[in-house]
């Protein structure tokens, strides 16, 4: 497959090395001379030197028998418009990485039609989300948006107070075209039936479109109960960068008191005009008298996102010292490797390599996604993009023999999502999640795409 | 400076005000009262006629409109001076009001919404007089310069200058891209409202002359009435409740009317400070219900309906009285002392220093209570989810510290002239914050025609103060306002 990798940053020149070895034919596209030089000296791929979003740089590149662009150079708008122009000018796929969070908003499916960016990346978001997957016993989460986000998943913890305790899920009046589908009892998951009855202590996921999961409100709204005397985690976040911001906003939806510490005082403002139920702190995050003032001894995590790596291994081990219970450090940077088990730093978040790993799963799975679901390693959200070589043309759902333990959750069919029912057909076009517990992804791959 | 503009626009400004006159012309035919039509119509004349002066000798000035802060600022003070001086000419001239700082305290006092009388027999007046008594509520409540830039079209740009200069409150909002649009959606809400009251106390069976003149006094939140007695003289609780309803929504923020109708139902409660105006309403009600029913009447409903009305009226700066609360006991007076501070929300045409300010101040109090043991906490104060800058925070506090340093100052001069603590204190907040009568012997059955001369001319100065919110107003006496 021939690729064309613009802008020869980190993420960029892992991702060439990763392609290439795979046995792709690569070629990197940077205004950086030196840099580019640099690379040839490293890996087995070509270099053109030029703008990307400049056509004859690209048609120099080789863009006429190209079968994939990666855009991922510091300019977003730029990335966006190579995408463009590659679409038009035939290449299959397209992906680029964007930072500004603001592209991320719900409007991924104007991209991806109108843009022609088959996928969208952010290092920081895929990040953020790690880190939040390190962070266990959230009480209510959004666990994963799909469908471009589209679709969401959230988590709803049946407590004491939950006004449908003890109901069938059947006779629970969630909103129309969500559907729960999946319960966790006693750390087990398991797929409900409808006349499921949810005990206390029952972790329901929630999947839907993302308006309706987002203003379900209510009594599934866990911010309204018992926020009186209730005991919460703390959570000290250190550095107010992209990641460090998006973190303490998940983690202050979860309940979690976020404490956030970041050394420019412009910043400092920024993040506590953007966050309203945090606390900004303007200080220099491995000051100990200061970490111990704010109480780091009881502090349930600590999470440090610092640019300079060996600050955040600094802090990471000041706090570990001090009594944090549970440390995640953002490293993006693999030097540090061989030294960070033995420091005791196990949670490591590498932005970089979680780029590259869902570039390289997405160009590996073409139109089927998949999604673990937050800890559960074997339970898996499928995103599939239905084409025209799907098997059952104009047979109902209740005829597909699905695989066990398998559920059809949600259909996108042009703007319209809906949770389909036994009668429901399913057309070329659709874009189907399924949820799965156990190996079944790779015969529901071949049951709806056919290979 | 450039004073030959501003000597322009205040020509253009003084025709429209000799306009403002024509209503009481009418209701004087109306009512047949030739000696007061003379009075207005040689009034009417001489201001339109030097207006058209003004204007013509400085009409080079036309095409540039384009005031800067400094004349904006300047020009609306000047605009309300005149306002006060001329309005009080018909009382002046028509011989009703002996001496002229009387007649200005009372015309300052009809245009800033304060409602604070020097007559000691209301009714005596003649009913054109009246009618202009009120109508100065009318005009100076949502501001006489908002409507002066909606009958000027060719402002423009000078527009905005004065609309901020004489709406200051601390975040205007601005509802369309022109100024003029923005003046005109207030306006006609305005006018909505004043329709509908106007019908409703018609319904409740007072007369068209009375529930017009009501109708100015509460939404303007002014407080004049056509008795002696204030609304009590009507003694009927369907008037009352009408007036309860219509002066709180008098103290709302009009543009939260403006979102309402365009859709937004549930803006009220969305609003941190129409939330906070509600509750301090319900919570100092039942503070003063309890108080007076400890130590004063057990009879709970005439509590209720009394101390209910007399809440809202101080609350929204109105300033309208059901019952003499100078003979409440001392803990339910000094509730409606600090009330008078409060006044509506910003926006709205209540006097005083406004709900959102106070919201301000207390959470950068709070704020500041946190730097001392936590100085590296960064916490912006916000409203909602709107972050209020550190600039507009600096304004504020500097604005209340200007109005409790003002109402010290005054309220020392005024006892001087022999008052007591009492009514020296209450007199000063009563016309600085905009409200009307006070305590003692300025209390709600007497009037202000007690304060010499020299304290009426300080009290005139006070209303103004609280009417401009201080800053537009108190910059004329900055020696750096008037250097070049």
């Amino acid at each position: 497959m021939n690729i064309i990798i613009l802008g020869s940053g980190s993420v960029g020149v892992h991702l060439a090395t990763e392609l290439s070895c795979l046995g792709n034919n690569v070629t990197i596209v940077d205004t950086n001379k030196e840099k580019l030089a640099q690379i040839q000296e490293t890996c087995d791929v070509q270099c053109v030197y030029g703008n990307g979003a400049d056509l004859t740089v690209l048609l120099k590149a080789g863009l006429e028998d190209c079968k994939l662009l990666l855009a991922t150079t510091n300019n977003d708008e730029a990335n966006m418009l190579s995408c463009l122009l590659a679409k038009n000018t035939g290449v299959a796929t397209t992906i680029a990485r964007l930072r500004q969070d603001f592209y991320f908003k719900g409007h991924k499916t104007l991209y991806r039609n109108k843009m022609g960016i088959d996928m969208i990346v952010c290092p920081e978001i895929l990040a953020a989300l790690e880190v939040i997957g390190y962070t266990k016993e959230l009480k209510s989460s959004v666990v994963e948006t799909l469908a471009d986000g589209n679709i969401e998943v959230k988590t709803i913890r049946v407590s004491g107070k939950f006004k449908y305790k003890d109901y069938v899920l059947t006779e629970i009046p969630f909103p129309e075209n969500t559907l729960v589908s999946g319960v966790v009892r006693n750390e087990k998951l398991t797929i409900p039936s409808g006349n499921y009855k949810i005990q206390e202590g029952d972790i329901l996921y929630i999947i839907g479109k993302t308006e309706v999961i987002e203003h379900m409100g209510g009594v599934f709204d866990p911010k309204k109960e018992g926020w009186f005397f209730s005991q919460h985690k703390t959570a000290f976040i250190l550095g107010g960068g992209h990641i460090g911001a998006l973190v303490a906003k998940l983690l202050s939806m979860h309940e979690i008191q976020v404490k956030l510490i970041e050394e420019d005082p412009e910043r400092c403002k920024q993040v506590a005009a953007e966050l309203p139920d945090i606390t900004v702190f303007n200080e220099d995050g491995t000051n100990d008298k200061f970490l111990h003032e704010e109480g780091i001894e009881n502090a349930d995590y600590f999470i440090s996102t610092c640019k300079e790596v060996e600050t955040s291994l600094m802090a990471s081990l000041l706090a570990k010292d001090m009594g944090a219970k549970e440390i995640i450090s953002v490293i993006d940077n693999d030097r540090y490797n061989r030294v960070l088990q033995r420091l005791g730093i196990n949670n490591i978040v590498n932005p970089r390599r979680n780029t590259s790993q869902c570039i390289l799963d997405f160009v590996r799975n073409g139109n089927v996604l998949t999604h673990t679901l937050g800890r559960f390693d074997d339970a898996h959200l499928i995103e599939m993009y239905i084409n025209d070589s799907f098997p059952f043309q104009g047979k109902t759902l209740q005829q597909i023999h699905l695989p066990e333990n398998t559920l059809v959750c949600i259909i996108q069919r042009g703007e319209e999502i809906f949770v389909p029912k036994g009668s429901s057909h399913i057309q070329s076009g659709d874009i189907i999640v399924a949820f799965t517990i156990g190996k079944n992804i790779d015969p529901l791959r071949k049951l709806f795409i056919g290979e | 400076m450039n004073l030959q503009l501003i000597i322009h626009t205040l020509g253009a400004y003084l025709v429209f005000y000799g306009c403002c006159f024509l209503p009481s012309i009418l209701w004087g035919i109306y009512a047949q009262e030739w000696a007061m039509i003379n009075v207005f119509g040689w009034i009417t004349l001489s201001t339109i006629s030097v207006g058209t002066l003004c204007k013509k000798y400085t009409k080079k000035y036309q095409g540039s409109n384009q005031f800067t802060k400094r004349e904006g600022l300047f020009l609306v003070s000047v605009i309300w001076i005149a306002s006060g001086i001329i309005g009080a000419l018909p009382f002046y001239v028509s011989g009703y009001i002996p001496t002229f700082l009387s007649s200005l305290f009372e015309s300052v006092s009809g245009f800033t919404t304060t409602g604070a009388s020097v007559l000691s027999d209301i009714e005596a007046l003649p009913q054109s007089l009246l009618f202009w008594r009120s109508l100065t509520h009318w005009l100076g409540g949502l501001g006489i310069v908002v409507l002066f830039i909606l009958v000027l079209p060719h402002l423009g740009v000078g527009g905005r200058a004065l609309f901020h200069s004489e709406v200051p409150g601390p975040h205007t909002e601005v509802l369309k891209p022109k100024i003029r649009e923005t003046a005109f959606i207030l306006l006609k809400i305005y006018i909505g409202l004043t329709v509908i009251e106007t019908f409703a106390l018609c319904c409740c069976g007072m007369t068209i002359f009375d529930s017009i003149c009501h109708t100015f006094g509460t939404l303007a939140t002014g407080g004049y009435s056509t008795k002696n007695t204030s609304v009590a003289a009507f003694d009927s609780i369907s008037i009352e409740i009408v007036l309860i309803v219509f002066m709180f929504l008098a103290g709302v923020n009009f543009s939260l009317y403006h979102y309402f109708l365009s859709g937004q139902r549930n803006i009220f409660w969305k609003d941190t400070e129409f939330r906070a105006y509600f509750l301090i309403i319900i919570s100092a009600t039942t503070l003063i219900m309890v108080d007076l029913s400890l130590h004063f009447s057990h009879d709970i409903l005439k509590n209720l309906r009394e101390v209910l009305f007399q809440v809202v009226s101080v609350q929204t700066t109105t300033g309208y009285g059901t019952a003499d609360y100078d003979k409440w006991p001392g803990f339910s007076k000094l509730i409606l002392f600090a009330l008078m501070f409060i006044g509506g929300c910003a926006g709205s045409t209540s006097g005083s220093f406004k709900v959102i300010r106070w919201v301000i101040v207390f959470k950068y109090i709070f704020n500041q209570i946190e730097h001392v043991f936590r100085p590296q906490a960064i916490r912006p104060i916000r409203l909602g989810k709107v972050v209020i800058e550190d600039q507009v925070v600096n304004n504020i506090i500097g604005l209340f510290c200007l109005w409790i340093i003002i109402f010290g100052v005054t309220s020392i001069i005024i006892s001087s002239m022999g008052f007591d603590m009492m009514t020296s204190m209450s007199a000063t907040a009563a016309t600085l914050n905009s409200i009307g009568p006070g305590f003692v012997e300025v209390g709600p059955t007497m009037n202000f025609s007690v304060i010499p001369d020299l304290g009426k001319l300080l009290l005139v100065i006070c209303m103004l103060f609280g009417r401009l919110e201080i800053y537009t107003f108190v910059i004329l006496f900055h020696p750096a306002f008037w250097k070049k």
